[in-house]
């Protein structure tokens, strides 16, 4: 990193903080801490909610996902607008109407105490872990970046959110997250076009996709009806919009965005203009990392892109098959090259033969290059037992790091870090909230005085900031980092929506047969996540379908015994 | 904590450009609807 791109970074990152500080440093009451002053408009609801879910492993994966494996990723949105009607609806004016500070409080007026505080709990379990790679992810970042430890980096970014989110609450969240949507889609849009603009000259942005396509990369809809693929149309409009409906209406760091609204309209509006927006904003960021995978058909990539692992295995005895397969990977990239000029000349011709022939051996060449990246994978898994065998992450910020020009890489970087801080500080304002609301004011200290609510809501933040801080330290033990959110999050979200669902629809059904066939289901869906190869996005469908058809049957059992 | 206040929101709660709720949320899936069609089509296209 060069000055201008510190300058660029520092900047950034502390006149976002300094301006949440700033803006929300007169927060006095639980009340204004935990609800924001209820004074949000809807495009602020709006890029609060968008930049909750996207964290930094956004900006990271999603690129390194489409130069992998292209757009398919897509389709794990398609629910989303459908969910964003669905919550508009009916669930929001519910909350609404009972003036709640978080989802689960409406369970224990729907069902009972216990039920109630089993959902909060399976929240700050799954949103505790998901907040740790929150902070991992721009952590691997400044490590590789700046050559920091790991941990150090950890330290770094949670005391920074802590900071400014047990100043200013749900408020400075808000605030500060308006500004960092708006850095985050700026620098993304930045890498964009300096991805087009490094390409060969004469390669347009219309042949730079049609070069994508031939390598079977733009692959945004897949109707195949299988269960085992992880991204079709119908996991997306199924799984996908289970996933959405769980998060955005039982998941507290986003119901905490939107009932921050200064009216039922503002914060419908939020949420529509999420549903509106987010499919369009994926898309743009996988093109980004489809750019990406055209421009490495011109310019070398490297073997593998995580460096400092492979930089170990040049220690090791396996360091010549390693250098084997960088030259032969070179080989492949001179094949590709020379494949893609053949394919964008044919295009150029409307030679319609001509370009299904050199379509045919692109995918070819790529399917060898792949197979070549598997081998390194192997040999780095043989050679360095434990180390980081995938490197998709890396992808994107390799780019960043040895394309962009100075400035560039700061601002890149700041978006990372802008994405982190956003999605972290929700999530840290979501679980000091719901510790104190559901749990602490509930069942420890139902009596205090607001002014300990207040210093007892800031204590829990600190205390989950550390939480996650400490989960930080461990998360390299995962692969990509997106699918491991997402799998988190398929675990637990699919029996939380189940529960809300028996809530709202089956009016028969009360609190303790509620409270069972949440468990037992929490439980099929381990099993099912242990013992079978369905997709995760389909465990959130067995997860609701198993409370609703538990809560139904064991409901007469509880009826029987008190009648 | 203190309580809110939240009466008559619901009798007074209206999208704006649109006559009703129901306008605002058949524009959001129509918009979806679009862009999964636009997406069919650029997938078969550049196969």
């Amino acid at each position: 990193m060069k000055a201008l791109d510190w300058a660029v970074l520092a900047t950034t990152i502390l006149g976002i903080v300094v301006y949440g500080v700033a803006r929300t440093r007169n927060v006095r009451t639980a009340d204004v801490y935990l609800r924001g002053g209820r004074d949000q408009r809807w495009w602020t609801i709006g890029l609060s909610i968008m930049a909750t879910q996207a964290s930094a492993i956004t900006f990271l994966s999603v690129p390194g996902q489409a130069h992998e494996d292209g757009m398919a990723y897509l389709q794990f949105y398609f629910g989303l607008p459908v969910a964003m009607v669905i919550l508009s609806a009916t669930i929001v004016p519910l909350y609404y109407r009972l003036k709640v500070y978080t989802a689960y409080e409406w369970l224990e007026r729907r069902f009972d105490r216990k039920t109630r505080q089993l959902t909060a709990i399976i929240f700050l379990l799954q949103r505790g872990l998901a907040a740790g790679l929150s902070i991992y992810a721009p952590a691997i970042i400044l490590s590789t970046v700046l050559g920091w430890p790991l941990h150090f980096t950890n330290l770094v970014i949670g005391f920074l959110v802590i900071g400014y989110t047990v100043s200013g609450g749900t408020r400075a969240v808000s605030q500060t997250q308006t500004l960092q949507m708006i850095v985050m889609l700026g620098g993304m849009a930045a890498a964009l076009i300096v991805a087009v603009h490094r390409l060969p000259a004469g390669v347009s942005l219309g042949d730079a996709t049609a070069l994508a396509g031939a390598l079977g990369r733009v692959n945004l809809v897949d109707y195949s009806p299988r269960f085992d693929t992880r991204y079709t149309f119908w996991s997306g409009m199924t799984g996908g919009l289970f996933v959405a409906l769980a998060y955005f209406g039982t998941d507290q760091s986003q119901v905490q965005r939107y009932l921050g609204g200064s009216s039922l309209t503002e914060s419908r509006l939020g949420l529509l203009f999420n549903g509106l927006l987010k499919i369009p904003m994926q898309a743009f960021i996988l093109f980004v990392g489809l750019m990406v995978l055209v421009f490495h058909q011109f310019k070398p990539a490297p073997l593998f892109f995580n460096q400092a692992e492979a930089d170990r295995v040049l220690s090791t005895p396996a360091a010549t098959e390693w250098r084997q397969l960088e030259g032969r990977y070179s080989q492949s990239f001179e094949q590709r090259r020379e494949a893609a000029n053949r394919f964008l000349a044919a295009r150029a011709a409307g030679n319609d033969t001509a370009m299904n022939a050199a379509r045919t051996e692109l995918r070819a060449i790529d399917s060898g290059a792949r197979s070549l990246r598997d081998n390194a994978r192997k040999l780095l898994s043989r050679a360095l037992p434990g180390a980081e065998t995938q490197d998709a992450d890396y992808v994107f910020l390799r780019f960043v790091k040895e394309q962009l020009p100075a400035g560039l890489v700061g601002l890149l970087i700041a978006v990372i870090f802008c994405a982190a801080m956003s999605a972290t500080a929700a999530a840290l304002n979501a679980l000091g909230s719901t510790t104190v609301v559901d749990i602490y004011r509930r069942s420890v200290r139902p009596d205090a005085t607001d002014a300990h609510y207040l210093l007892a809501a800031k204590g829990f933040t600190i205390f989950w900031g550390v939480v996650a801080m400490l989960f930080a330290t461990f998360a390299s033990l995962v692969d990509n980092l997106i699918q491991a959110v997402n799998i988190l999050g398929s675990i637990f979200y699919g029996p939380m929506l189940g529960v809300f669902l028996v809530g709202f629809s089956f009016k028969r059904v009360q609190g303790t047969a509620a409270f069972t066939a949440t468990l037992m289901a929490q439980a099929i869906v381990i099993a099912v996540m242990l013992t079978t190869k369905i997709g995760f996005l389909w465990w959130n469908v067995i997860g609701c379908g198993a409370v609703v058809a538990l809560a139904t049957l064991l409901q007469p059992l509880w009826t029987e015994k008190s009648a | 904590m203190a309580d809110d206040n939240r009466e008559d929101e619901e009798s007074e709660d209206r999208p704006p450009i649109f006559a009703s709720w129901n306008g605002a949320y058949s524009f959001v899936l129509g918009t979806l609807a679009a862009l999964i069609m636009l997406f069919s089509f650029i997938t078969r296209h550049y196969r």
